[in-house]
This record gives C-alpha cells, structure tokens and sequence, in this order.
C-alpha cells in the first residue's frame, strides 16, 4: 500500500473541504494493521496541518484569540522593500547579480566550484535550444572577419609574434566548432544566469556581493548588480521559467552545459 | 525605497482555478509551467570515471535532446536560520512586550523557546534542486479548451522527458504538487523554515507547536 499517496490524498480532501472526515477516513484508518499506522502516524508527525485524534483525522486551525494574535504580530514583521539594489523581503535581502558576458565559459564545473564554503546563494540557470543555423552563421562571420585579419597581417609581413598566433588559435576554434556543429556532434543553446545573494543584514550582504563578483570576474565573467532592476531579478530567479531581466544570451554547446553539472550535494 | 505588498512582486504566476491540471501552473502570457525537484547527488564521493559517466549520460540523454526552455534553479534553504529566528524573536518581543497582554506575552515565551528548539533540530541548512518545464503558445480564441489541453499534453510529455534523461544520469526527480509550487512562491516572500521537504510558513508553526511536535 501507498501510504503517503494515501496521506496526501487524504490531506488533499481535508483541506479542501476543511471539515472533519471522521468517518470516510476512520474507516480506511481502522483497516490498516499496528505497523502501518505507525507509518501513516509518523509521516503525521511533522505535518503541521493535521493532527490525529482516535481513528479520526483532524484539520488543526488557528483557534484562540492568543494565536491569531501571535501569527498577526509576525505577519507584521513581513514587509517588503525595493530599492535599486537589493530587496528586503519579510526577515531576508535579496540581491540580484547578473552575468552580462562570458567569453567561452571555459571554467566547467565553476557553479560547484562558486558554492565552495558559501551558503546565501540562489543560481537560476536558463537555457534554451539555439538554432544550428543561425550560430554556424554567426561563426562563419565570425571566421571570415578572423580570416581577413590574418591575411592583412601577413600582407604587412607580420607572419609571426603573439597577435599571429591568436588569430590562428581563434580560427582553429571557430574551425572546429563549425565542423562539430553542422554535424550535429555538437548542439547550440542560448545560456542565461543569474545569482542572488540571500542575506540578513546589509553589511553582510555587500561583503557576499564583493566577495562573488571578485571570484565571477577571476574565471572571466562580465558581471554586475542588477541595478534599478532587483524586482525581475527576483521574478527571473523564482521556479517559473520566465526572464523577465531580457539579457542578451550567453551561447554555449551542449558539451560545455553539461560540464557545469549542478546537481550536487553539498 | 519602494514599499510593496509581498504578492505584489511576482504577480506574475497565477494559480490554475479548480479542476485544472494537477502541478501545473500558468504565467501572465499564458505559458504553463511545471515543476520537478531533483535530488543531488554526492558527486565528489564518486571516482573520477563515475563522475566523467554521469556527465556523459547527461549530456547525451538531455541536453543532446533538450528541444524546449528549461530553468534550473540551485536554492539555499534555512541558511543563517539561527541569526534570522534571533532577530524576529528580538522584533516580536519588543512589540509584544509593548501590547501589555500578559497572555499574549506568556504564550510567546512558551512558544518561541519550542520554535527555537525545533528550528535547531529539524531546520538544518541544506539546497534544494529544482527543474522548471515550460511550454508556451499562442491561443486563438476559438477552441481554447482544446488548445489548452493539448499544450497540457505537450508539458507532460517534457516532464517525462526529463524525469526519464534525469534517471538515466542517477538523478531522481518528483514533479511538484499545485500547493507545494505555490509554498515555493510563498517561502519568497514570507518568513519561512524549510523541514522535512516542507516549507513552513507561521501558520504551520503555531500549528505545529499547538500539536506538540519536539
């Protein structure tokens, strides 16, 4: 038997009828053995809405006249403040940083490498399918204007030195990626992060802010407080999947996504 | 400074009335939307060929798949809870004194004495993982119904998607309920404590304290 689908079936009927079910759910109670009570009583336990009483399941509420003044008194505390860069919401501060640009995120594995040691921090990862199309375009523009560089250098008889040798690396890449994407190996995505800082007092959040954005700029990132705009920070950064910040995307293949897997328990 | 009401911040979600999809919620451009948690894993334990096959099956199963918009969002729970139960138990303290209600101040006392133990024990600093599906689409106004319900089938078929390329990489991943979506928005917005997989808002806490949970 499911007991917790039972138990969240159950709740589900408790909660939208908010009336006692005595009997309807006594009676599905009653058949079950010692051991499977004990279950459905400890998975009871820490849910603050419902409360066993005998073979009856009861939805506990805010009763006396004591209670509703306590839960009024914290609900008092919760205000919310918008300024240009950062939110007081209820007892926490928010602030949003955005990544502007990224050369090539080359760091892979800088999200577990940025959660080392810290434990205020929101990252809201969005990604999207990029058309092949449009990014094997925008590289071969890319290739004929690095093409058309080298060629001007060596037509000054600047055949080596450091500036040469970039170029060639440059076009060696964007050679490859090309390859890679058009046939298929390689998949285009566009890429838009954003970090918020959670803390719960100003100092504390601007040496988090500093302390981040140092380390973001070390591995290459254009970064910034999203300034004037911290309410779509936080509307980007809560499960939706909407970005209300509107960035350019950052353009990644699938092979650099996956390097910066987040899923890790920390 | 601007003054808001919480909910006005992110009035852009909005809950599907009765009878609509379980789990599935609706942005003001009529995109829907669900959401999956995932379970991390302790990916650093794992010698480095586990790690390297894990990164593989992602990879290949997802992202060399992946056709729609996804979000993955990385969020801190109950972080530097001891300090922020502190500072709400100095506010409310001051304010309660203040009411002269020797029951209300009574009950206080006993009540926060229980929250603090029961923030230190079942509140622990932790992440949780979540995956945002969306779908979105124009609606022409005739057949709505049948429109609607086939992006429903669409966003379903994407959950399934990534529940199956997720496991396929080790990661297990439970699609959340329309309620613990909304206790999400919520925790955003609201003093709050994480437990045992649950956001739990005042409500609860008096609740709780009310049935006696150590």
């Amino acid at each position: 038997m499911e007991f917790s689908k039972i138990i969240e079936e159950e709740k589900d009927e408790i909660h939208k009828k908010g009336i006692l079910l005595k009997s309807y759910l006594s009676e599905k109670y009653k058949k079950l053995s010692k051991k499977e009570r004990a279950k459905i009583e400890e998975a009871l336990e820490s849910d603050p809405s419902i409360v066993l009483e005998g073979d009856a399941f009861k939805l506990i509420s805010i009763t006396s006249t004591t209670e509703q003044e306590l839960l009024d008194q914290i609900n008092s505390l919760e205000k919310t403040e918008l300024y240009q860069d950062k939110i007081k919401v209820a007892n926490v501060i928010y602030r949003g940083i955005i990544i502007v640009a990224n050369p090539l995120l080359a760091v892979p594995d800088f999200i577990n490498k940025l959660y080392q040691g810290r434990s205020n921090l929101i990252t809201s990862i969005h990604i999207s399918p990029e058309s092949t199309m449009n990014v094997v375009h925008h590289l071969t523009y890319e290739l004929e204007v690095t093409e058309k560089e080298i060629n001007r250098l060596a037509f000054e008889g600047r055949i080596s030195g450091k500036e040469i040798t970039e170029l060639e690396s440059k076009r060696k890449f964007i050679k490859e990626k090309i390859e890679r994407l058009t046939s298929e190996e390689l998949m285009p995505f566009k890429l838009n992060l954003i970090f918020a800082i959670e803390e719960i007092n100003d100092e504390d959040l601007d040496f988090a802010t500093n302390k981040i954005l140092t380390y973001l700029r070390k591995l290459g990132f254009i970064v910034k407080s999203a300034i004037n705009y911290q309410k779509d920070a936080l509307k980007t950064i809560v499960p939706s999947g909407a970005d209300f910040l509107r960035r350019k995307p950052i353009i990644v293949t699938n092979d650099l996504l996956s390097n910066i897997f987040p899923f890790v328990k920390r | 400074m601007l003054r808001k009401k919480p909910e006005e911040l992110l009035f852009h979600v909005k809950r599907k009335g009765k009878g609509e999809e379980e789990g599935i919620w609706m942005l003001e451009d009529d995109s829907i939307f669900a959401v999956l948690e995932a379970t991390p894993l302790p990916f650093y334990d794992f010698k480095k060929t586990k790690q390297k096959e894990i990164i593989d099956k992602f990879n290949h199963n997802f992202f060399k798949k992946l056709d729609f918009p996804v979000e993955i969002l990385i969020r801190p729970v109950n972080a530097n809870i001891e300090k922020k139960i502190a500072i709400m138990d100095s506010l409310l303290s001051y304010n309660i004194n203040k009411t002269d209600r020797p029951k209300l101040i009574e009950y206080y006392e006993s009540f926060i004495k229980w929250f603090k133990q029961y923030a230190s024990k079942s509140a622990k600093p932790k992440f949780v993982y979540y995956v945002v599906v969306n779908y979105n689409t124009y609606y022409q106004k005739r057949n709505f119904e049948e429109q609607y319900k086939n992006s429903i089938n669409i966003l379903k078929k994407r959950v399934e998607f990534v529940k199956g390329a997720f496991s396929s990489a080790g990661l297990k991943t439970k699609q959340l309920t329309t309620r613990e979506i909304e206790k999400i928005y919520d925790s955003f917005l609201r003093i709050h404590v994480y437990s045992d997989g649950n956001y739990l808002m005042p409500t609860d806490w008096i609740n709780l304290y009310k049935k006696g949970v150590k």
